[in-house]
């Protein structure tokens, strides 16, 4: 797949257009708190997913999304309708995400990183290599697990990254790398290992 | 190209971060190298399999009514920050005094800790009253209140069978036992050198890891 391909199909956006936000937004303005939570009905598995990506861990992601839109519904005035509101506050979970683990980085060097705990458990039923890939997502070091969810994943570009996280263009690419060549190593690729194969 | 070079630049060619000339001659080379070739589609698999997870995944439980909370009581102004999971100790209701003289005692430590104890449970001695010595010791007399009073629950999950233990709370509990071994070797230390301030501070961060555990392990039992 081309890379102009790649980012074309970006994942997700179209479940981002409901064509009742724009109204709903505008009642939330007014303080209407029923709208909210129409809203929040119609993106919270979008915005748990992506807390749960990044984060690798249930009981954070659950507390995060509540605090993504908490902070949505603070600073809906600077949401001025220019993109879609999902994209928006797609944003403002990325944020939510990155302050809290810039603080937890600060306070909780003595923990060890959850590696047993399984964040996707809830999600049996779906296809057994999904599974795979959401187990070695979860496994990778904070960084490069963001940095992979947030490109790969979300479909942000390197700069949009850079300006979330504050970090070098540089530094998102090669966080991105690290974690790519990791999870190639932890996941094996069989697939792709048999279609060069049988050719 | 160089097999090299090509290797190094196969995640910014599929990332279209290569200039044409660059991305011309990589190609060429994916043409002729075989160890490229796979590497190549390796990523491409993957970047594809990452593009192709579900967009949304539903939580566990209701997380409107925690929302609707907060709004109601105006929570919604407070820095998200300010309420995590777990719940820093300074929100926790053991006190904002203990949380302002434990930084009290951390910031003057190397200065006016002059004689730190590890205060066991009685009443301080009339050196360390009127002093900072009595300000670390009262604080980590209310740092060990604090850990004592929520040991019950967690000892019950600890001693549970682990297919009777609430879900998730195995890796806390694991992380629980190396914390109560980095406290009994903190105190050990400190208490043969009570003239170490780093000791003091490193017995502090490690009943404010095992506050912060317990908090967790207290929030996993209430929902299960």
């Amino acid at each position: 797949m081309s890379s102009a391909a790649l980012q074309s199909a970006l994942p997700g956006e179209s479940s981002e257009i409901h064509p009742e936000v724009p109204a709903l937004v505008e009642r939330c303005r007014r303080g209407d708190t029923k709208a909210f939570e129409r809203i929040f009905h119609l993106h919270q598995g979008r915005i748990y997913a992506l807390c749960l990506r990044m984060t690798a861990d249930p009981d954070k992601a659950e507390t995060l999304t509540q605090d993504a839109f908490l902070r949505g519904w603070r600073k809906l005035d600077s949401y001025r309708g220019e993109g879609s509101f999902g994209g928006w506050m797609r944003r403002v979970a990325v944020s939510t995400v990155l302050d809290f683990s810039r603080q937890e980085a600060r306070q909780r060097k003595l923990f060890r990183p959850y590696e047993d705990s399984d964040p996707h458990a809830h999600a049996v039923g779906d296809a057994e290599s999904r599974i795979d890939l959401e187990r070695a997502v979860a496994s990778l070091p904070a960084g490069a697990r963001q940095a992979f969810v947030l490109h790969d994943v979300e479909g942000f570009r390197h700069r949009e990254i850079a300006e979330m996280t504050g970090l070098a263009v540089g530094t998102i690419k090669a966080q991105l790398h690290r974690a790519r060549k990791l999870l190639m190593d932890r996941l094996g690729d069989p697939e792709g290992r048999r279609n060069h194969e049988t050719r | 190209m160089k097999h090299d070079k090509a290797k190094d630049l196969l995640q910014d060619y599929l990332d279209g971060e290569l200039a044409a000339a660059e991305a011309e001659d990589l190609r060429r080379h994916l043409d002729q190298c075989r160890a490229c070739a796979i590497e190549f589609e390796r990523l491409e698999n993957l970047v594809r399999r990452a593009g192709e997870l579900p967009a949304e995944i539903e939580p566990g439980q209701d997380l409107w009514q925690g929302i609707e909370e907060r709004l109601a009581k105006g929570d919604a102004d407070l820095p998200a920050e300010t309420r995590r999971s777990p719940r820093p100790v300074w929100k926790r209701p053991f006190t904002l005094a203990a949380a302002a003289a434990l930084v009290l005692a951390v910031l003057a430590a190397d200065r006016f800790l002059g004689d730190p104890r590890i205060f066991d449970g009685s009443n301080p001695n009339e050196t360390q009253v009127g002093s900072l010595d009595f300000l670390a010791a009262g604080t980590m007399q209310t740092l060990e209140a604090e850990v004592r009073a929520a040991d019950p629950g967690v000892e019950a999950m600890m001693a549970a069978e682990d297919d009777e233990r609430a879900e998730g709370a195995g890796p806390i509990l694991e992380n629980l036992q190396i914390v109560n071994r980095a406290i009994d070797e903190a105190r050990r230390a400190w208490k043969a050198n009570p003239q170490d301030s780093h000791l003091a501070r490193m017995l502090i961060s490690a009943y404010q890891a095992k506050l912060a555990l317990q908090s967790q392990v207290s929030r996993i039992a209430e929902r299960s």
